[in-house]
C-alpha cells in the first residue's frame, strides 16, 4: 500500500466526521495578557461609573429635598411612558412561541449537536416539535455564567414552565438552564427530558429572550 | 437553505438544486479541488463535473450531510483529474501522499483485506478516538487537502502546532494500522 491508497481510503470515512470538519468553528482563546488588560479596563470603567453614580445619587437626593421644599404639588405621571418589559417565564415563553411561528421545526434525527456550533433548542409540551437558534461564543459564555449564578430551587408556587429548553455546546454536550450544574444533569449527543429544578433568574430570561429574538 | 431542502430539490429534478448547492458549497468544493489539481481552471471544471455527478446520483441517494457528500464527489473527481494530468512536479496533494506514507509499513496489504473495508473501519475507529480538534485538523489535511497555513488560520492555532499535531497523529495512525496488520 502507498500513501495514495491510504488517501483514497480516507475519502470513504464516516460522513459525520467530514461534516464536522467542514463546519468546525474555532473557539478563539484570548491570550492571558489580553484577558488581564480587559479586566483592568473594565475595573477602571466600573470604578468611574460607580463614582459618577454616587455623585448623581447625592445630587438627586439634595435636589429632591430642595424640589419637595419648593414645589410640594404631586407629580403627574408621563402620558407616553413606556411599559417596562417583564422578564418572566410567561414573557419568555411568549417570545419562544412567536419565534417558532416563523420557523420550520427541526428534524429530530438531525439536531447537529456535534457540528461545533452552539445552539439553544426548545420544544413546547403541546406540539413536541423542536426549534433552534444558533448561539455565538459570547452568548454561550454569558448563558452558562448566568445559569450558575445564584441558582434558586424551583418551589411549588413558582411559575411552571411549559417549554423545555436545552443549551447545546456543539461538541455533543447538552445542558438545561432549568437544571442544577451537576455532572448527572448534562447529556451527550442527545436531548433529554427533565423535571425543572431551578427557577430562571430575570437576567437569564432576558438573555434567552435576546438570543431567541436576534 | 437547509441541506434537506436542497436534496428535496434534487429529488424533484429541480435545477435550482445546483444553484443552491453552488451557493452553499461552491467555495468549499473549489478550494478542495484546487488543492488537489493545483489549477483554478481545472478546479472549475471539476466543480462543474461534481454538480453533474450529484444531479445524476441523487434520485438513488439521499445524503444526510450534503456538504460531506459533495466533498466526497469533488475529491474523487479532482483525484481523477490529477491522475489524468500526470503531474510530475511535487505539489499540494503529492506532499500529502508522502506524509501518509509514514503511516504505512514496508509490507503490502492483502487485497482481500483492503477490499473488505477493514481499513475504512480502522480509520473510522481511529478518528472516533481523536478529540474533535485533532479530528478536524486530520481531516482538513488528509481529506480536504488544506495547506498547513489554512488549517492554522481555521483552527486559530499556530502552524507549528498544526505540524506537531499532524506528526503525532500520523505516528498514532501508524501504530493503529500496524496493530491491525495493515
Amino acid at each position: 500500500m502507498n500513501g495514495r491508497r491510504l488517501y483514497d481510503e480516507i475519502g470513504g470515512v464516516d460522513e459525520r466526521f467530514l461534516q464536522e470538519a467542514a463546519t468546525y468553528r474555532a473557539r478563539r482563546k484570548a491570550p492571558t495578557w489580553r484577558v488581564a488588560l480587559i479586566a483592568a479596563v473594565l475595573a477602571l470603567v466600573g470604578a468611574l461609573l460607580l463614582g459618577t453614580l454616587a455623585m448623581s445619587v447625592g445630587i438627586a437626593i439634595v435636589g429632591g429635598i430642595l424640589h419637595d421644599a419648593l414645589s410640594p404639588a404631586p407629580e403627574v405621571p408621563e402620558q407616553n411612558e413606556e411599559v417596562p418589559v417583564s422578564y418572566t417565564i410567561a414573557s419568555m415563553e411568549q417570545t419562544l412561541a412567536q419565534r417558532q411561528g416563523n420557523m420550520q421545526p427541526l428534524d429530530a434525527d438531525d439536531l447537529r449537536l456535534f457540528n461545533g456550533s452552539a445552539q439553544l433548542i426548545w420544544t413546547d409540551s403541546e406540539s413536541g416539535e423542536y426549534y433552534r437558534v444558533w448561539l455565538s461564543d459570547s452568548e454561550l459564555g454569558d448563558l452558562l455564567y448566568l445559569m450558575q449564578k445564584d441558582p434558586k430551587d424551583i418551589s411549588a408556587d413558582s411559575e411552571q414552565p411549559a417549554y423545555r429548553i436545552w443549551i447545546c455546546f456543539g461538541d455533543g454536550t447538552v445542558v438545561s438552564p432549568y437544571l442544577k450544574a451537576d455532572a448527572g444533569n448534562a447529556g451527550h449527543g442527545q436531548l433529554f427530558d427533565y423535571d425543572p429544578e431551578l427557577e430562571l433568574s430575570g437576567d437569564l430570561i432576558k438573555l434567552i429572550m435576546y438570543c431567541v429574538e436576534t | 437553505m437547509e441541506d434537506k431542502q436542497i436534496v428535496d430539490l434534487y429529488w424533484a429534478r429541480n435545477e435550482d438544486a445546483i444553484t443552491q448547492t453552488s451557493v452553499k458549497y461552491g467555495k468549499m468544493m473549489h478550494a478542495t479541488s484546487h488543492s488537489i489539481v493545483g489549477s483554478h481552471e481545472d478546479a472549475e471544471e471539476c466543480v462543474n463535473d461534481a454538480y453533474l455527478a450529484a444531479w445524476n446520483s441523487m434520485p438513488e441517494n439521499r445524503p444526510t450531510y450534503l456538504g460531506a457528500y459533495m466533498a466526497k464527489i469533488i475529491r474523487n473527481i479532482s483525484l481523477n483529474r490529477y491522475d489524468r494530468n500526470h503531474a510530475a512536479k511535487r505539489h499540494g496533494v503529492q506532499v500529502v501522499f508522502e506524509e501518509l506514507e509514514e503511516c504505512l509499513g514496508d509490507y503490502e496489504t492483502p487485497e482481500e483485506q483492503y477490499e473488505s473495508g477493514c481499513l475504512r473501519d480502522v480509520l473510522n475507529e481511529f478518528l472516533a478516538g481523536l478529540g474533535e480538534e485533532k479530528r478536524v485538523v486530520f481531516l482538513r489535511r488528509y481529506f480536504y487537502t488544506d495547506s498547513i497555513a489554512d488549517i492554522a488560520q481555521r483552527m486559530q492555532i499556530s502552524e507549528g502546532k498544526v505540524k506537531t499535531m499532524l506528526f503525532r497523529m500520523r505516528a498514532q495512525l501508524a501504530e493503529v494500522l500496524k496493530e491491525a496488520g495493515i
